[in-house]
Parts: C-alpha cells; structure tokens; sequence
C-alpha cells in the first residue's frame, strides 16, 4: 500500500525528496490526489511500511509536514484517508 | 571572445564553462516552467530551480533556503525590501555612497510615502564611520540601507559592525551586496544578518536576469508583487510562506540553472581563494597605477580594505576618451563615467565627469594588468 505525505510548497516538496534519497528512502513525485487537499500540486509516495522511518527522517531534519494520507487502491476510485 | 575584459563589476565575463552547459541542457532536455507541475520535465525544473536555491544559501551561509529569493537582479530585491518596509513618515539612514538602485527606490518612498532619507556623508576615499551611521539613527528610523562595497571606489563598508549597531537599536538592515557576493567570502548567520541583495551575474558567476534577495527568519516585507506561484492555487491571497509569497509569476529558470552551475563552481573553488587572487591582482595593479605620472587613484590604497573595483582619472583626459581608446586600440573593455552612482562621484569629488573603473574577476590574469598598465602607459604619453 502507498501513502501520499503533502507539503505546503513546492520548495519542501523537493527538500523531502533530496532528504530521502539521501537515506535511500524509494519515493516518487506524484501530482496532488484529488480528494486531497494540499497547497502545492505535488506530492511525495512513499510505502505505506516506510512511512514510520520517513516521519522520523523529516523530524530529524525539522523538515514540516502538511498531512499523511493512505491510498486505496481496492477501491476503483483512488481514495485517501488522513492517517 | 572579447579581448581583455575588466568591466565585472558591471556583468562577471567569461562565465564558468559549466554555466553555458547547464543553460544549454535546460533548453535541450527540461524546458518546462518550475512549481507548477508534477509531470517529470516540470519535476526537473523545480528540481533545477530547489537545487540553486541549497546552493546559494550554503554559499552565503544561510540556514534556511526557502529565505533565499530568486529575483532578476540586485535592482528588483533592493526595490522588494525599501518598499516592503518603509511606511508614510518613517526615516531611513542611508550612506553618501549607494548606487542608483538603493538611492532611486529610496526617492521613490521619499516622493510618495514622505520617508525621511538620513544620507551619512563618507569621506573622500569613500570610508564610512560606523558611528555617524549610529549618529543618524532617530525614533522614526524603520531601516538602514547599506552597500557591502562601493561600486565606484571598491571600499568595503563595516557591514558587520553596523549590523551589529543596528541589532542593538532593533532596526533592520538592508545590505545591496552587489558588489562583494561571490568576491568576498560572506555568512549571513553568522553576522545574523536581516535582508541581503545581490546579483546572480556579478561575482556569483551566473547569467544575467538573475539576482537574490536573503530575508531573515522573523523579518517580513509586504511583497511587492502579487500573483501565481503554483501553490495554494485554490486561494485568491497571496501565500505567506517563503519562497512562494516572493515569488508571483514564472522564474527564469533558465537562467537559475545557470546560476545552479556558477555557485557549484563557486563553492568548490571557495569564496576565499577567488578573493584571494583579486586581492593579489588588485596589489600588483595598484603597485604600477600609483607611480604612473598623470594617474589619480581614489580610494583606499589598501588592497585588504577594498574589492577588485578600482576607479582611476588621468590628469588632462576626458574618462569616456581613455575608454574610448583602450577599446579601439587595446581590445580592453572597461567603464567609464558615473556608473549609476551619482552620490559615490559626488562624495569622492569626480561629479560629473566620472572615472576609469578597472573592475576585476575570477578570469583575468597578470597578463592582463600588464597589458591594461602599458596601454595606459602609452595613451598618457600619447595626449
Ligand atoms: C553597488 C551596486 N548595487 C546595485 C547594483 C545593481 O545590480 P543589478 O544590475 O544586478 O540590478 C550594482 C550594479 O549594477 C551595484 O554596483
């Protein structure tokens, strides 16, 4: 399962992703999720099981996170949940 | 390639090989806008435009990148924050020394906003006394503007100490560092500096259109633009986080992947070491032009106190013929005349006619001294 962590700019955005690579974190960059409502139109993927290590990654790093929402892939419609 | 080129005051040439290719691949390979999109080539982009942005802020020693503003040039953060803090009736200090592009927004608000422009008058080698800066400051005074060097005479101002004396008063700071960033080795942390301008095509190596504006945690200027930033677009108000809420409308991002490559290079050869070899030019250069009979030499002979920006006047010539000639018969590329500072002439006493500016890089050579000393020889002969 995928979970989506929002930010709200860009700059952070891309912050996340320098940061979790260099901890050799898998992510991808994905647009914003409709049902989700971020201030920026890009999001950072992550498995869901990282996602522990990832919000330790970013505390560390004082790295400010806008929200956690999971993927629901079951359903045919992608629906996202607040974690 | 132009012949010997001494104008890098004006515009830093040649650029960093690297410079050319990192333009040159954005237009081939990215090409997209920064911040708006998330299909990969915009991915790229903001990628480019976040990775500058780390580079800049280690370079000046800034903690935080989001502070550091991508702007066209040192004109637009100076305009960003003499407009963003100064209110009807507040006073301003401000030294006989500043370019155009601090003394025209300052007119501006003094115009429109009635601000009290308090002008702390320098001596005629173009030195600040830190404590006629503190003389100056009244009740009413909501800032201090400041160059870090002078473009015309090259003195390097106590930016530190006034910093320093500001704090104390609890005004903020505005320092236009044109003329030292990338020259001169720079920690706005350190220094706890407020609000730093300064061009990405000057010392900083990169292409013109470029140009940043560092804004310290806890200082904030009303923007002066308002607009698109590809966040929060749901919200017809502009955001308040940074770098987005100074930041409306599309960057030149071509240009800021030039900048990127230009800093890169910058850190790895050290601020330090491209001060050191100005500093060495700059002596070799002064040890020749003092003895030169004819030659008037303004400000500090110092090369410790003063950039690689030399102003010179020959006894019996007219400034633009000496530039006139040194181009047409030299292949030599220089400024000459007031080079937007009206006040800095004014105060060093070569209003109107202006000087000679000899402004160093990174590039030139002793080759180049040598070359610039003895054509100077032979026009002085020559008149
Ligand atoms: C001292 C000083 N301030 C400001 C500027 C303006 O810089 P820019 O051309 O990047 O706006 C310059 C150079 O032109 C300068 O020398």
């Amino acid at each position: 399962m995928n979970c989506v962590i929002t930010f709200d700019s860009i700059h952070r955005v891309m912050k996340a992703e320098r940061i979790l690579k260099s901890e050799d974190v898998s992510l991808t960059l994905v647009p914003t999720p409709r049902e989700i409502s971020s201030e920026c139109g890009m999001v950072v993927q992550v498995g869901c099981e990282e996602l522990e290590r990832v919000q330790e990654i970013f505390n560390k790093n004082r790295l400010e996170i806008e929200g956690i929402y999971q993927i629901d892939e079951k359903k045919k419609t992608r629906k996202s949940m607040k974690v | 390639m132009l012949g010997v080129y001494f104008d890098n005051a004006a515009t830093s040439y040649p650029k960093p090989e690297r410079v050319i290719e990192a333009m040159r691949d954005y237009f081939l390979n990215v090409g997209a806008n920064s911040g708006r999109s998330a299909y990969h080539h915009a991915q790229e982009a903001s990628r480019i435009v976040f990775e500058t942005r780390e580079c800049v802020a280690q370079l000046i020693g800034a903690k935080d990148s989001s502070r550091v503003i991508f702007t066209s040039n040192a004109t637009e953060g100076l305009n960003m924050a003499i407009m963003g803090i100064l209110n009807e009736g507040d006073e301003v200090v401000t030294t006989s020394m500043e370019h155009n592009s601090v003394m025209r927004p300052l007119r501006y608000v003094e115009q429109t906003r009635s601000v009290r422009i308090k002008t702390v008058q320098c001596s005629q080698k173009g030195e600040l006394d830190p404590d006629d800066v503190k003389r100056n400051i009244g009740l009413q005074t909501k800032l201090i503007v400041m160059t870090s060097a002078s473009n015309v005479t090259g003195t390097l101002f106590p930016v530190s100490e006034v910093s320093r004396m500001a704090r104390e008063f609890e005004i903020p700071m505005l320092i236009d560092a044109a003329q030292t960033s990338g020259c001169v080795p720079l920690d706005v942390t350190k220094d706890v500096f407020d609000v730093v301008a300064f061009s990405g095509h000057k010392g900083l190596l990169g292409p013109q259109g470029t140009g940043c504006l560092y804004i310290r945690e806890g200082i904030d200027l009303r923007p002066i633009r308002y607009g698109g930033t590809g966040s929060h677009s749901e919200f017809e108000f502009q955001p308040d986080f940074l770098p987005d809420r100074y930041e409306s409308g599309t960057l030149n991002v071509i240009g800021i992947a030039g900048l990127g490559a230009a800093v890169n290079y910058l850190l790895e050869k050290g601020v330090e070491n491209v001060r050191a070899g100005e500093e060495q030019l700059m002596e070799s250069l002064l040890d020749t032009i003092s003895h030169m009979e004819d030659v008037t030499v303004y400000g500090t002979g110092d090369s410790r106190y003063r950039t690689g920006v030399l102003s010179i006047t020959i006894d019996g010539m007219e400034p633009s013929e000496v530039g006139y000639e040194l181009d047409a018969h030299y292949d030599i590329a220089l400024r000459v005349g007031l080079h937007c500072s009206p006040a800095a002439h004014k105060t060093i006493g070569t209003f109107p006619e202006g000087t000679i500016r000899i402004s160093l890089g990174p590039f030139n050579t002793e080759d180049d001294i040598n070359l610039l000393c003895n054509a100077l020889d032979e026009i002085t002969v020559r008149k």
